[in-house]
């Protein structure tokens, strides 16, 4: 039984360094952090569209776009170097900037 | 009930005091043993140290250190004789009362430094 | 009548306690990623998590001893200290997540920092834990949390296709992402099949005063609630299917989520779900510390209940206080809801065993259950939850890598 509870320990030490390590590991790859900022860009013209019919109040899209914000400029940061060739590179670029627009049309219908 | 087994019904089970209130498990059971006499069971131990041992020497060493680090040096363990046990059911009833019990040290100090010390703490049901 | 008072209340109480922090959070991420394909998922952990409690329901209607006192008077105190730390890990970390939703929620209504609210929650909870009693505790916060039945109302105004959302509660493989969808899959898991919900439950049993009499109402409690409450969560992941997945949003922070009612139901569906989310994790907030001051109460023979003044079970009261307040401060210096929240589910998920295997035991024991033991096909059944956590176990840690 002791053999188990310290197995167990052990076992628990492993997954919080684990968990630790995958916290601060290496930017992901390129096509996970497309997809990432393509979803924001989804968010922003979806929460758009939510206000306007009035669905959502001002307060919270702002809370959105702040989100986007912040993912936009994560992504700034690390998408580069996760793009290896020019395509990547236009691909990236442009994924970036269609959440800018995005983030800007949400920022007019909300008059901020 | 006929036979009673130590291991099964006795050790680990909830103990309550005269008023029925509870006050701890058995945490360890001690025989007898003096010289010309069967051994006998003698002894209810209720306390942390007691139950510590049970588990083996890197949990009492373990504990030890906590303890150090919290500043709590002094064990309140309680021996309570066999011959105090008036009923055994769902949980065993002692002839004490949890007032004069060494191992409820810990909650009588919470009730008197801390829990009454906030409002609406006092009373019997809420 | 008052049975069937009983029963409506036991119900309304499972209904209101399935959905929260992790359920909403799982299922929506869920539905986004991965449409209806991760239904499944909720089945198997509603439908076990159903039987868990109406195995817990009745060792302690039966034994008038709840699941945490047999642990320890059956396995003994050497083998108690493994579900006692597992469980009170696990459910420390859902108890800053459940904080974390209740800030979430009233930083979406408020715009006021989600970090600012933690403190003032649990607060809020303690006064209600220190002043309540068990049963304003337990069936209060299930009334209100009866608000989750908007994720229904927004499910239908969605109009789903029913055969695909049929299909979806059998078993099927991704194409790809395989790794994120059985993360997903352990995190839905986790949420649904939580120990501190039986551990409450059972406690929750003997705080009522069940008896043997209250056999059938713990069955019709535990399988019903738990479907109608597992319902919901099928719900939201239908409606993060329909609004969230045709658009390729991800649920990254949990301010995505609101947008799931919002759009199949205006105004009234976001003020919906703000509060749906608000009460029910304040609610399950309520039910973790006292499962948790439960667990060491009854592990070490304390006196406990939550109906008697603090004064009468100063450890208990103490426990609980001190743990609301701990479980405030991640969220309150900021740590991410969202990952806090996932982390556990997934924590969860690799508890399971030491819970759900002693069960195995004791459900079989003649002693304490008499001739209300379990049958063939309980056994089966427990046999099979028993493999599957396991499986949770070893899966959880190369999912949290591979697909957190």
């Amino acid at each position: 039984m002791q053999a188990f509870a310290m197995g167990t320990l052990r076992i628990g030490a492993m997954l919080a360094l684990a968990l630790s390590a995958s916290a601060c590991g290496s930017p992901p790859p390129l096509d996970k952090q497309l997809e990432a900022v393509s979803s924001w860009t989804a968010t922003m013209q979806l929460a758009r569209d939510e206000h306007g019919s009035g669905a959502i109040t001002t307060t919270y899209a702002t809370q959105l776009r702040d989100a986007a914000l912040a993912a936009l400029e994560e992504s700034k940061q690390t998408i580069g170097q996760a793009a290896h060739s020019k395509t990547d590179s236009s691909y990236a670029a442009a994924a970036l900037d269609s959440l800018r627009t995005a983030i800007r049309a949400l920022n007019a219908e909300t008059g901020s | 009930m006929g036979a009673v087994h130590l291991a099964h019904d006795v050790l680990d089970a909830q103990l309550v005091d005269q008023a029925q209130e509870k006050i701890g498990r058995v945490d360890v059971l001690l025989l007898e043993l003096e010289e010309g006499h069967p051994p006998r069971v003698a002894t209810i131990v209720i306390g942390g140290s007691a139950r510590a041992e049970r588990v083996g020497g890197w949990f009492v060493a373990l504990r030890r250190g906590l303890r150090v680090l919290l500043g709590r040096r002094e064990e309140h363990v309680s021996r309570i004789q066999f011959d105090k046990v008036r009923r055994i059911g769902d949980t065993i009833e002692l002839d004490v009362d949890e007032k004069s019990l060494e191992s409820e040290h810990l909650e009588r100090w919470l009730k008197e430094h801390f829990v009454c010390r906030i409002p609406g703490a006092r009373g019997d049901q809420k | 009548m008052k049975k069937w008072s009983e029963v409506a209340l036991g119900v309304i109480t499972s209904i209101g306690g399935f959905l929260e922090v992790g359920s909403i959070a799982t299922s929506t991420q869920g539905g986004a990623e991965f449409g209806y394909r991760l239904a499944w998922v909720l089945v198997l952990g509603t439908l076990s998590l159903a039987l868990l409690m109406e195995m817990t329901g009745r060792l302690a209607a039966v034994s008038k001893r709840t699941y945490v006192d047999l642990l320890r008077e059956r396995f003994g105190y050497r083998f108690f200290l493994l579900p006692l730390v597992a469980v009170f890990l696990v459910s420390f970390l859902v108890l800053a997540s459940e904080i974390g939703g209740v800030s979430i929620a009233l930083q979406m209504a408020t715009g006021i920092n989600f970090a600012w609210w933690a403190i003032p929650v649990a607060l809020l909870g303690w006064v209600l834990l220190w002043r309540g009693t068990f049963g304003i505790v337990e069936k209060g916060t299930a009334l209100l949390g009866l608000v989750a039945l908007v994720f229904a109302v927004g499910a239908l105004k969605l109009h789903p296709a029913w055969p695909a959302v049929g299909h979806g509660m059998l078993p099927s493989l991704p194409s790809d992402n395989r790794a994120r969808y059985w993360y997903l899959a352990v995190s839905i898991l986790g949420a649904s099949i939580s120990p501190y919900l039986y551990l409450f439950y059972s406690a929750g049993a003997l705080e009522d005063g069940w008896t043997m009499e209250h056999l059938g109402v713990n069955r019709v409690t535990a399988g019903l609630g738990n479907v109608f409450g597992g319902g919901l969560a099928v719900a939201a992941l239908i409606a993060a299917a329909l609004v969230l997945a045709p658009r390729e949003i991800k649920v990254d922070r949990y301010e995505q989520i609101a947008m799931v009612l919002a759009s199949p139901l205006g105004r009234a569906g976001f003020v919906l779900f703000l509060a749906t989310l608000c009460i029910t994790c304040f609610g399950s907030t309520l039910e973790i510390v006292l499962a948790l001051a439960y667990l060491l109460a009854q592990g070490f023979g304390w006196s406990w209940s939550e109906n008697l003044k603090p004064e009468k079970d100063a450890r208990f009261a103490t426990v609980y206080t001190v743990l609301i307040l701990l479980a405030a401060v991640p969220i309150a210096i900021g740590a991410n809801p969202l990952t806090l929240t996932n982390v556990s589910m997934v924590a969860t998920a690799a508890s399971l065993p030491v819970t759900v295997i002693p069960l195995l035991a004791l459900m079989n024991d003649g002693d304490i259950l008499m001739k209300h033991v379990n049958g063939w096909a309980s056994n089966v059944a427990l046999v099979v939850i028993a493999l599957l956590s396991v499986a949770l176990l070893v899966a959880a840690l190369p999912l949290q890598l591979l697909g957190g």
